[in-house]
């Protein structure tokens, strides 16, 4: 047990209000916690979901551009449907039909553009048909159900004649057909989408299927009961050969009663293929009971799924993950608070202070009509995870100041907020103003997170300042056997043990060459760091997840899925008629697909070069852009003549001033982002690709959004964390007033921020929106570890006037509570890597780390430096205090521990 | 298995947990402190003595 000091005189106003506060505690609890009711109450309005826009730096010219022309031209949300036939060729009956009711079902799903969906069912998707009297005219492909063998095969042939479809939307091995729908962005409800695709797309044509089309639950009526209703047979399968008929509704399989699709697909599934059933029917007006034998046949297609909204989907579908990681963390840190303090007031007493700034911070977000993101859900679990590390530390104070003060009740609960304001007061406010700095990323979704991050942490005030000394007068005091047994435990004695080995010689030199070689490596390995995703597959779910598979197979078949559109814009009406224009553009596509991750691109001059080839008897040599702008006119005319605008504009706006080329790219690690876009850059610049009546303009789809965002973290990164640093610096040097002060506090933390980047590199983790959030809410994490043992050495040396003496007790006591704090965090944060997302699960594993290395740097590195530059600001306090009166320990309490 | 139990876990079941978890341990130790108390009042008569 520390000597203590006697500064009352030193801070007599923190005295003096700590006494207040106690003495107007009833109507200090009735206010804060009418507040916290309120914000409650908000809190539980609060809603689990992302705003596309959000994640967006609005400012950016590439997002301006994106916003521009989203609605005509596609934006960055695409959902990319693949149907794959097991065996064989999609092109058969019963495949092609689900491939033109898939189309149809996805055009029902909510929120989609229906006039940007890409398939060979899809109405918008046209060939050019010669017709008597050399008469061209654009047709679906698709205009219903094929019926025939016969049409099955008019439709490969059309396929494999049109250059806009083949390869593109039907695999060059004919076995798998691609449906490409792009989805409103105001309009984007990701669970809603997650399950409408799961239950109206996916599960009709592949759970349970027979050859049969049944009708499913209406999504808007989940409570009604809807009968397993046959919406459509299909030729050639099992249903086909059993004789159901469109209408019949089925109610039993093998006898026993099935009330819905889902209950029917189940059964289904569970006899397996080959297996034999007889279902049950009810048949026409007057509901005859027939019976029909079918033996179900094995699955012929795989339908995969991918895509952005189709990715947060999934991330929705695993968000639930929060509610056991919660109930675990909190009967984890329980245990331990109960087990370091003895007393369950020890356990109760951070719940408070975690619970009320929570309620403070998600009702924020609330109030500001934010919503929370499944991806920053580690978040809260951080800052509630500061909070309790505050309390700790109050906690410890309090039962020390408690034995000191002679049982005294009061005086313990005054003399430790007191005596901690300011180290406290002073990581709360590093950690607050640390934070904000992301307000500096012109992203909307980190500037709203900035503003509650930051409120959330200076609600710890609340709790931790306010509330704390009325709670502690409020709860019994501890028994005191239990708060001096503290002292007698194993932990103590290793506290004492790692303290004395890290400030002796051998120790100290050990210490600094540990960190010198770490903070090499680190420096080096974060050479590796890249801005971006770092792979191929989303990092945000597991490499073996549904949504990475999907979207493997999908790249694996097509080449590319990702859309970077690069806008031609027009000075004036009619500019994509002009045959410079076109050229340009076509010479863009050409000199982009060069590069290796971009697998085929797709504009206007596709279209005219196929038109004007169909148009002279299919002979390739005229597959070229026409001589004139008149030419280029009557093509378009050709093609465009029987669509409407609404179809049309998905080429070029209806005035023909404005028109796009698409550029489907592999993937979007970040590397290849800025390389696809810097070559994008340096044909734009070339002055022989200056078009006189249109210039390009970068760039929307996901690929021209993430460089716009890329960009921003790039271009604000190392100001934010010079900032970030910055802050800490000041806030330091005013609590000290000594410049050693913060130089000597964020040497840890700035060793800590190397080692975790490095780490960063390592384990691929790259730096996006989605991360950026975490990692700068951690820079300044574990100030607070230094600020509580640096204020206690200051304590100390006042009344030993010997510097290691005075540093080996801040370790053993402020150190030792700060050990535990760091325990406590990293096990709150840890539980985070048993998650379902994988973003979630890597970025709680790190969080852990960090923090654990920020712990370890404060606990050894910093009583090293204090001792090796005795700064002057602490060494200027010797002596200035007095020993306070030791305290006999009783008689009982010897006993007892 | 454990998982498949704890992904069960939705928001009301987590409250109730948490509550349950949280009472067990304060009267655990309530039992524990009333021994300590039991022992010293047996030796001291009461009160915890102080300098």
């Amino acid at each position: 047990m520390s000597a203590g000091t006697t500064s009352e005189q030193d801070k007599r106003a923190l005295y003096w209000l700590g006494e207040r506060l106690i003495d107007y505690r009833h109507i200090i609890m009735v206010l804060v916690l009418g507040i916290t009711g309120l914000f409650a109450y908000w809190s539980f309005q609060l809603k689990l979901e992302t705003s596309f826009g959000d994640l967006l730096p609005q400012t950016h010219p590439f997002v301006q551009i994106h916003n521009k022309y989203a609605g005509t031209f596609g934006g960055a949300n695409n959902v990319q449907l693949m149907v794959e036939a097991k065996e064989g060729t999609i092109f058969t009956v019963p495949t092609l039909a689900r491939i033109y009711k898939i189309t149809e079902a996805v055009d029902q799903v909510y929120g989609v553009n229906h006039n940007q969906i890409d398939s060979i069912g899809h109405r918008t998707t046209r060939y050019l048909r010669a017709q008597a009297g050399g008469f061209l005219r654009a047709e679906p492909v698709m205009i219903g159900l094929p019926k025939t063998a016969e049409d099955a095969a008019n439709i490969q042939r059309i396929v494999h004649n049109t250059e806009s479809i083949y390869g593109i939307l039907v695999s060059l091995d004919d076995r798998a057909a691609l449906v490409r729908a792009n989805f409103i962005e105001g309009r984007l409800d990701h669970r809603r989408t997650f399950t409408e695709i799961n239950e109206r797309v996916i599960a009709p044509f592949t759970t349970g299927w027979f050859g049969a089309l049944i009708k499913g639950k209406d999504p808007l009526k989940p409570d009604q009961p809807s009968p397993a209703v046959v919406e459509q047979v299909y030729p050639g399968t099992a249903a086909a050969e059993a004789g159901i008929k469109p209408q019949d509704v089925i109610v039993s399989v093998n006898g026993k009663p099935v009330e819905d699709r889902a209950a029917l697909a189940k059964a289904v599934t569970a006899a397996g293929p080959g297996a034999k059933l007889t279902l049950g029917i009810e048949r026409g007006k007057d509901r005859t009971a027939v019976t029909a034998d079918i033996v179900v046949p094995a699955p012929d297609i795989e339908i995969y799924v991918a895509g952005e909204p189709r990715l947060y989907g999934w991330v929705y579908a695993y968000a639930g993950d929060v509610y056991w990681i919660l109930t675990l963390t909190y009967c984890m840190e329980w245990l331990l608070r109960w087990l370091y303090f003895h007393d369950w007031r020890g356990a109760l007493r951070p719940t408070l202070t975690g619970v009320i700034a929570a309620f403070w911070g998600l009702g924020f977000i609330h109030l500001i009509g934010f919503s929370l993101d499944p991806l920053i859900l580690v978040m809260p679990f951080l800052i509630s995870a500061r909070a309790v590390s505050h309390a700790i530390q109050m906690h410890d104070r309090y039962y020390e100041e408690f034995e000191r003060h002679h049982w005294d009740q009061r005086k313990a609960i005054v003399a430790a907020f007191a005596e901690l304001f300011v180290p406290t007061f002073s990581g709360i406010l590093t950690d607050a103003f640390g934070v904000l700095v992301i307000m500096l990323v012109p992203i909307v979704m980190l500037r709203k997170l900035a503003v509650v991050a930051s409120w959330w942490i200076l609600a710890i005030t609340v709790s931790e300042m306010l509330l704390n000394p009325i709670v502690y007068y409020y709860l019994r005091a501890p028994e005191p056997e239990l708060v001096l047994a503290r002292d007698k435990g194993w932990y103590r004695a290793a506290i004492n043990r790692v303290s004395d080995w890290n400030l002796s010689r051998t120790g100290k030199v050990v210490t600094m060459v540990f960190w010198s070689v770490l903070t090499v490596i680190g420096a080096f390995q974060m050479r590796g760091l890249i801005v971006g995703d770092p792979t191929a597959a989303s990092p945000l779910v597991y490499e073996d997840s549904p949504y990475n598979v999907a979207h493997a197979r999908i790249q694996e078949k097509f080449g590319g899925v990702e859309p970077l559109i690069v806008v031609a814009e027009g000075k004036d009406r009619d500019a994509m008629k002009d045959p410079q224009v076109l050229r340009t553009m076509e010479r863009f596509q050409r000199f982009l697909e060069r590069d290796r991750d971009v697998g085929y691109s797709f504009s206007l001059t596709d279209i005219l070069r196929t038109v004007n080839m169909v148009f002279h008897e299919l002979e390739p040599k005229w597959g070229v852009i026409p001589a004139t702008q008149r030419d280029v006119g009557q093509t378009f005319f050709i093609f465009f003549a029987n669509s409407p605008p609404t179809e049309t504009a998905k080429y070029v706006t209806p005035d023909y001033q404005t028109a796009h080329v698409t550029f489907f790219c592999r993937n979007h690690k970040g590397d290849n982002v800025a390389r696809i876009i810097e070559r994008a850059k340096e044909f734009i610049a070339a002055p022989e690709n200056r078009m006189e009546k249109a210039e390009f303009k970068l760039a929307g789809g996901l690929i021209g959004v993430l460089a716009a965002a890329n960009d921003e973290l790039v271009r604000n990164d190392l100001l934010m964390n010079a900032l970030g640093f910055g802050t800490m610096f000041v806030i330091v040097l005013f609590t000290y007033r000594s410049p050693v002060a913060p130089v000597l506090l964020l040497m840890p933390l700035f060793i800590s921020n190397i080692l975790i980047n490095g780490l960063m590199a390592t384990m691929g983790i790259g730096i996006n929106i989605n991360t950026l959030p975490l990692v700068t809410v951690g820079v300044g994490f574990g100030i607070d570890y230094g600020l509580y043992i640096l204020s206690r050495v200051i304590e100390e040396i006042r009344v030993t006037g010997d510097l290691d003496a005075a540093i080996r007790t801040a370790l053993c006591t402020s150190g030792k509570a700060v050990s535990f704090t760091a325990v406590c965090m990293v096990a709150g944060t840890a539980l985070w890597t048993f998650s379902n997302i994988r973003f979630n699960s890597v970025m709680g594993g790190l969080l852990a780390i960090w923090m654990f290395v920020s712990f370890m740097a404060a606990e050894t590195l910093l009583p090293v430096l204090i001792s090796f530059i005795r700064p002057k600001f602490v060494m200027r306090e010797a002596g200035r205090g007095h020993r306070r009166q030791t305290i006999e320990r009783p008689p009982t309490a010897a006993a007892a521990s | 298995m454990i998982m498949r139990w704890l992904e069960r876990i939705g928001f009301y079941e987590s409250l109730i947990i948490i509550a349950i978890f949280s009472a067990l341990v304060i009267i655990m130790d309530e039992i524990i402190h009333a021994r300590v108390r039991r022992r010293r009042q047996a030796q001291q008569g009461g009160k915890f003595p102080t300098v």
